[in-house]
């Protein structure tokens, strides 16, 4: 790095995104705690080591080829070729590939191989490939631990770890190819804005836990002989509620990964002079402090909204917290943080409003309400943002589509339904056929820790036996705490 | 798609003088409008809870009395 001023550019940008990795393992902690705290104790290490394995094998497909696919489908291959001036064809991405020399520690200097990098290439990526992977992988994670908890108690962790793999490798990374970088086919042709995944991330993850909810089946005895919901209490309320609020601490960091901390967008604008600025994933301006605002505004509003709606039940006034932000993230780099918490309050109202119907009309078992308070809320989140920012230009690049209405419910389709539910359809259809979907019934009504548990007691009363015989040798009375 | 983009509810394109940007939100004039709602809003939700809370309170009362807490 050769000036000063480019050096501390690149260093900052480099530990701001370090610092939200480490936010945003808050939300996996929190993840792991709500789901073992919504199991019954004869299935939490189940669910927890389910929870935990998605991290290693969407990190290591991530590696492989989820970072190649986001700098290579913008186009949406063969989409984008429908329309005038669109290429629809697969773009280079020689720093992303799984053996590219800049998917590991490199200094910048000149590439080994100059005919697939060129020597900006290497300059500019060497320092933020890694972290920049790092802050996606994070929101890979996030789609799946959003499936995670909807399955619960009755999934098989294989098919789990491969749905993990579709949904964090595979399907959520082409929906940021297409409408979550500056140059997607979706921001192009249908203006899409959405600047805090409300569909990118949460509606295609509720999308395809719901496809595959359909095939999966409710646990057994969720349903009375007459059709009516039995609830099944959670072994531990406290650590529910905790891990929710860990997760609420980990969207910290999840909205600001989702900005470029400092770009000069001045040229860009069309200006002769330089315009320093945060600026969302579209690369158009927005601020730290617009974030905040709106962050804890919509927080809020989907709090208050959820605790009057739910009678101020814990899970869903903590669970309507997360809609509420889930629902305004959309447009949350521009909302007023009133118009963010009016929006809040009306996707938490609709996620809990629409969970309890889906359960009873369709019979559908989501454990943990994710579909509602991921899927519903975002579809509504990026709908809305159609509505309330209509007209607003959806790149800094001219003759993009501007947002809108139309744009922004094609967009919000293509997450929930095409990219979200039929893959989940498909692929847990595709285990199921092959018998691998759902652990035997048997297996299910006795605890799916049946054998960790027994060989927890064997252990127990070995070493409890063998510590009355030390104490007998010493003398003690046995009792001897 | 174009005719529907003659207004903006806010910004209506980022290629012009960045220093020239005020706010940035919908419909940036109204912002009394929006406190009113928030405002009604605010104390609405603190009548709710008030009249829900005793209402609850009352109940429970009654089961306490008819000894269903035991």
């Amino acid at each position: 790095m050769a000036d000063q001023l480019g050096a501390l550019i690149v260093i900052f940008t480099e530990i701001y995104y370090w610092i939200t990795v480490v936010l945003m393992f808050l939300i996996h902690v929190g993840f792991c705690m709500y789901e073992v705290g919504a199991s019954r104790r004869k299935n939490h290490l189940h669910t927890l080591m389910k929870n935990t394995m998605l991290i290693p094998l969407v990190t290591v497909t991530f590696f492989y080829f989820g970072w190649w696919i986001y700098f290579a489908f913008p186009n949406g291959p063969f989409i984008n070729g429908l329309f005038p001036d669109g290429s629809g064809e697969l773009l280079e991405a020689p720093w992303a590939t799984a053996w590219s020399e800049l998917m590991g520690a490199h200094m910048g200097g000149a590439p080994l191989n100059p005919d697939a990098l060129s020597p900006d290439d290497t300059m500019f990526w060497a320092r933020i490939n890694g972290v920049f992977w790092a802050a996606f992988l994070l929101f890979s994670w996030t789609a799946a631990s959003i499936v995670s908890g909807a399955v619960i108690e009755r999934i098989r962790s294989f098919a789990f770890y491969i749905l993990a793999i579709v949904i964090g490798s595979f399907a959520w990374i082409i929906d940021a190819a297409w409408g979550w970088s500056w140059n997607g086919w979706m921001v192009v042709q249908l203006g899409y804005h959405d600047a805090y995944a409300s569909g990118v991330i949460h509606a295609i993850a509720g999308g395809f836990a719901l496809g595959v909810l359909l095939h999966l089946g409710p646990r057994i005895g969720r349903f009375r002989p007459d059709g009516t919901v039995r609830a099944i209490p959670p072994q531990n309320p406290w650590l529910i509620t905790i891990g929710l609020f860990l997760i609420y601490t980990g969207f910290w960091g999840f909205y600001v990964a989702c900005n470029i901390p400092i770009l000069d967008i001045g040229p860009a604008a069309g200006m002769e002079e330089s315009f320093w600025s945060t600026t969302n994933i579209y690369l158009a301006p927005t601020s730290l402090s617009a974030i905040t605002f709106n962050f804890l505004m919509s927080l809020s509003g989907g709090l208050m909204a959820a605790y009057l709606v739910s009678k101020g039940d814990a899970f869903w006034t903590y669970s309507g917290g997360l809609a509420g932000v889930i629902g305004a993230s959309a447009g949350n780099d521009l909302y007023h943080p009133i118009q963010a918490m009016l929006i809040g309050m009306v996707a938490a109202w609709v996620a809990y409003k629409m969970h309890h119907w889906v359960e009873r009309r369709f019979k559908i078992d989501d454990a943990v309400g994710a579909v509602a308070v991921h899927g519903y809320a975002g579809f509504f989140g990026v709908v809305v943002a159609g509505f309330v920012l209509w007209g607003y230009p959806s790149s800094m690049i001219e003759g993009y589509a501007k947002i809108n209405p139309l744009g922004q419910f094609i967009g919000a389709v293509i997450m929930f339904g095409v990219l979200g539910f039929l893959p989940g359809y498909v692929v847990a259809g595709i285990l199921k056929a092959l018998g691998m979907l759902r652990v035997p019934a048997e297996v299910e009504i006795v605890g799916l820790d049946l054998t960790a548990d027994k060989e927890a007691e064997a252990a127990a009363r070995e070493f409890e036996q063998a510590t009355r015989e030390a104490a007998t040798k010493h003398g003690l009375p046995y009792g001897t705490r | 798609m174009s005719s529907i983009f003659a207004v903006s509810t806010g910004i209506e394109t980022w290629n012009q003088d960045l220093l020239g940007i005020g706010p940035m939100y919908p419909f940036p004039g109204y912002e009394w409008l929006l406190v009113v709602i928030g405002l009604v809003t605010w104390i609405g939700w603190h009548v709710w809870q008030a009249m829900n809370e005793s209402s609850e309170l009352k109940d429970e009362q009654e089961r306490a009395k008819r000894g269903e807490h035991s």
